[in-house]
């Protein structure tokens, strides 16, 4: 470790019971770009807290310079040029972005504030770095990138030499990616030295120079990305090799259709998905993703007034509730599984019970706890829900977990020709979760339901997606179907869709 | 929490709550021992104590059966005391008007059916303004004990004046349809009190119906989407509530004083409510914190007259201490819900 460097050194942190990390060591070399990666609960959020100071590690150091450091605190952090960017923004959105770059570290003369000095310092920070954001705007009014764009200013601003950036890319579209981690690169050449903590690992290919990989609270290897790849990291982190799907490997019915969307006034939101067919909705968060859902679950009827409509196996939902929508051969899994999905406090059991038809049956009749326990462990074992325990509450069960008791109840629930409405299916989830998810939808599809998945991640429509319509600003783009020669999609294409640049979508009569 | 350190916990808090108490005695002037002595004595002292002291946890069982199914449901029913005062209401009026002409086995359990109704009817007032126009019940619940103290007030005065008293109270229902005490002091209705907290909290942890309460009161919007109609649960669970409620004004009318006494209740409502909080879902924890509150109830008439300073009042504010202490350690466990 050479001057400038910092990092950790044989980290453990003991929370009550839990052991959240074990041993984790790594640098951060002074100037350069460095991946911190691992599945859900690895270690990477406590390693970084702990660098930053927030959190006091129960045994081990923090290495400044080369040399271990005590009594490691934020204060600390930020006097050596630490600054972290969180994965939820902390900005106020009802004041100016020149103000929240501002907050935290103005100076004030008697208490008046020089603006034109801070603006002119802001300036030279944005046309150093390239990070251009509008000053003047509330920040709520800001798109997502450049709200990401004024956490890092204010991190810069701040004096931070030093970013530990968390999971910055997950809510960018793919055309913003790019473009974040070029500023990454500007700024690594000029001196200074990131950490970014993502799961993407391709975006580690391209812009790290270093990865530590954490596995169980633990590193386990910490790489030059140049002698490594993608394969490699992946094993290292699961601890097994992955088979991931990559296409669907049928044809789906065309004559059978099972989700109609219709536009009655404008014809443009409209498309269907056929048995054993899987149609993705791509797109930005928050572009009518809430709304398309609800207007199949009869629980946000915004797009209703509009004119769109649904038929399900042919029958039109205008009518319906969310009750008796339930009762048709659907499943759904809910984008926020622990808000729509689960109900934290109950058990896994009474949460597997909770969609079943049997909840119509009689209201004061006793829940046969018994077989219902059995055919509960059956499913778990099934959906390799661990740990395998019915009693359990599902507040306690990890997120990728909570996801595969929501997928075992909802497939549970219908017949092969049902339909499936998964939206994020696999947010939050770990690779080997995502794997089992995927392989899960791909098998009910081609047996014969059809899938609606909705989905931020690029690369989970790509694997398993006939065709790929794009959501933006509540329109619909698309579709979008693979190129015949190499089965792949066109990801650029897809990603201006995203952010509104294609062209808007021709009529459908 | 290991058990260990759980019960290491829970022997400090008593601590604790006793020094505040003995405290608070202190500050007042008289000795925390003899008062604790009177307490004691007052409440278990003899088997006429104790079964005063079971007078006394009826009415305040049956409210906290009340609040504890509207609060698996997620509503947070303040409205036992006035659902009671309604279902005291009915009994009486029933009793009333049809007592002297329609038959006793007719009269007895179409009263408790009309109270346990009119009861419900005023649960689901609440209720319907919840799930139709978004009225918080903390609210309404409120608001509707006021207007059901006034109709109680009302009704006494000018329809059902005892006029042979000066007092504000009804006429008092013909002989036939007294239940008599149980037990000394005791109504027929505690054993029933513990039965129906045994049969809502079976109903609530082994049925259906039961899971689709707790589910829809942990968490509406999911149990809404795998196709729970939650409001219609909650409306039940809240007409149910109300129909438990109405039950301890029965007890009242029918059990006991045979006639409606205006302000008869000492706030069973509420104390109920302070119950079902400290319950938090456990039965035989139910059923504990009713007979400490019961015993409080029938200790504090014996503090005006054994003890040199401490007045009834005293209750009132040992009832208070262990709420607070336990929502410091509701609130220690970072806030779990019932």
């Amino acid at each position: 470790m050479s001057s400038g460097d910092i990092g950790l050194q044989n980290i453990s942190k003991v929370f009550g019971n839990v052991c959240a990390n074990k041993s984790v060591s790594f640098t951060l070399r002074s100037g350069t770009i460095h991946g911190l990666v691992g599945e859900n609960g690895a270690g990477k959020s406590t390693s970084m807290k702990i660098l930053f100071g927030m959190i006091t590690p129960t045994s081990g150091h923090v290495m400044i310079d080369g040399r271990p450091v005590d009594n490691w605190n934020v204060r600390k952090a930020a006097a050596t040029g630490l600054g972290m960017v969180q994965q939820h923004f902390h900005l106020s959105d009802v004041e100016t972005a020149h103000d929240n770059i501002v907050l935290g570290s103005e100076s004030a003369l008697l208490g008046i504030r020089n603006r034109k000095a801070e603006r002119r310092k802001i300036e030279t920070l944005m046309r150093n770095t390239g990070l251009y954001v509008p000053l003047d705007q509330k920040t709520g009014a800001l798109p997502i990138g450049q709200k990401s764009r004024c956490e890092i200013l204010k991190a810069l601003y701040s004096g931070a030499r030093r970013l530990i950036l968390d999971e910055p890319t997950s809510v960018l579209t793919p055309y913003e990616v790019n473009d974040f981690l070029n500023i990454l690169k500007t700024l690594r050449s000029q001196g200074h030295s990131i950490l970014i903590v993502t799961h993407k690992l391709g975006e580690i290919m391209q812009v790290c120079d270093e990865v530590t990989v954490l596995r169980a609270g633990s590193t386990v290897a910490q790489l030059q990305t140049l002698n490594t790849s993608v394969d490699e990291i992946t094993r290292l982190m699961v601890g097994r090799t992955l088979t991931l799907p990559t296409k669907p490997n049928h044809q789906p019915n065309s004559a059978a259709n099972v989700l109609e969307i219709y536009d009655s006034k404008a014809h443009r939101f409209a498309f269907t998905v056929s048995s054993g067919e899987v149609v993705g909705i791509a797109g930005v968060e928050g572009n009518g993703q809430d709304e398309l859902v609800g207007l199949i679950t009869r629980q946000n009827l915004k797009f209703e007034h509009q004119g769109i409509g649904v038929k399900l196996f042919g029958n039109e939902l205008r009518e319906c509730d969310t009750r008796t929508v339930r009762s048709r051969d659907l499943a759904i899994v809910p984008a926020d599984r622990t808000h729509d999905g689960l109900v934290l406090e109950l058990s896994a059991a009474e949460n597997l019970l909770l969609g079943k038809k049997q909840c119509g049956a009689s209201d004061f009749s006793r829940i046969p706890v018994q077989t219902l326990e059995t055919s509960c462990l059956n499913q778990m074992r099934e959906f390799d829900v661990r740990p395998t325990e019915p009693g359990l509450p599902v507040g306690a069960f990890s997120g990728g977990n909570q996801q595969k008791l929501i997928l075992a109840r909802e497939l549970a629930g219908i017949t092969r020709n049902g339909f499936i409405l998964a939206a994020h299916p696999t947010r939050g989830v770990d690779l080997g979760a995502i794997e089992f998810i995927h392989r899960q939808l791909l098998d009910r599809a081609e047996s014969g339901a059809g899938i609606l998945l909705i989905s931020s991640e690029l690369s989970e429509l790509f694997a398993l997606c006939h065709k790929i319509y794009v959501l933006y600003k509540n329109e619909l783009r698309g579709p979008f179907f693979r190129d015949p020669r190499n089965f792949s999609f066109d990801s650029e294409v897809i990603g201006q869709a995203m952010t509104g640049l294609s062209q808007k979508r021709a009529q459908v009569s | 929490m290991t058990s260990v350190k759980k019960y290491q916990e829970s022997f400090f808090l008593t601590i604790g709550t006793l020094a505040v108490l003995s405290a608070i005695v202190l500050g007042i002037g008289d000795s925390p021992i003899s008062v604790a002595s009177v307490l004691l004595n007052s409440a278990f002292g003899s088997l006429e104590n104790f079964s005063y002291t079971l007078f006394y946890s009826t009415p305040i069982l049956l409210t906290a059966c009340s609040v504890r199914l509207a609060l698996a449901a997620g509503l947070f029913n303040i409205g036992a005391e006035g659902q009671m005062l309604i279902g005291a209401l009915a009994s009486v009026a029933f009793g009333l008007w049809f007592g002297p002409t329609l038959p006793v086995f007719v009269v007895i359990p179409s009263a408790i059916v009309f109270a346990m109704a009119a009861a419900a009817f005023w649960a689901g007032i609440a209720g319907w303004l919840r799930v139709r126009h978004g009225i918080h019940e903390v609210i309404s619940t409120i608001l509707l004990n006021f207007v059901a103290l006034a109709l109680v007030n009302w009704s006494v005065l000018e329809i059902f004046k005892n006029p042979e008293n000066q007092s504000l109270e009804t006429t008092w229902i013909a002989e036939g349809l007294r239940f008599g005490p149980l037990w000394k002091h005791a109504t027929v209705f505690a054993p029933l009190a513990i039965g129906l907290a045994v049969l809502v909290h079976a109903v609530l942890t082994t049925t259906w119906f039961g899971l689709r309460v707790r589910s829809t009161g942990h968490n509406p919007r999911a149990s809404e989407l795998a196709g729970i109609a939650a409001t219609k649960i909650r409306l039940k669970s809240l007409l149910i509530a109300g129909a438990i409620a109405g039950l301890a004004g029965v007890n009242e009318v029918f059990g006991h004083a045979y006639r409606l006494i205006d302000g008869f209740s000492p706030g069973y409502g509420f104390i109920g409510l302070s119950v079902a909080l400290i319950a938090r879902g456990s039965l035989p924890m139910l059923i504990a914190a009713t007979l400490l509150f019961g015993a409080l109830q029938k200790g504090a008439l014996d503090l005006d007259l054994e003890t040199e300073r401490v007045t009834r009042d005293l209750a009132a504010v040992i009832q208070a201490v262990i709420l607070l202490v336990l929502a410091l350690q509701t609130r220690k466990k970072g806030g779990a819900s019932s």
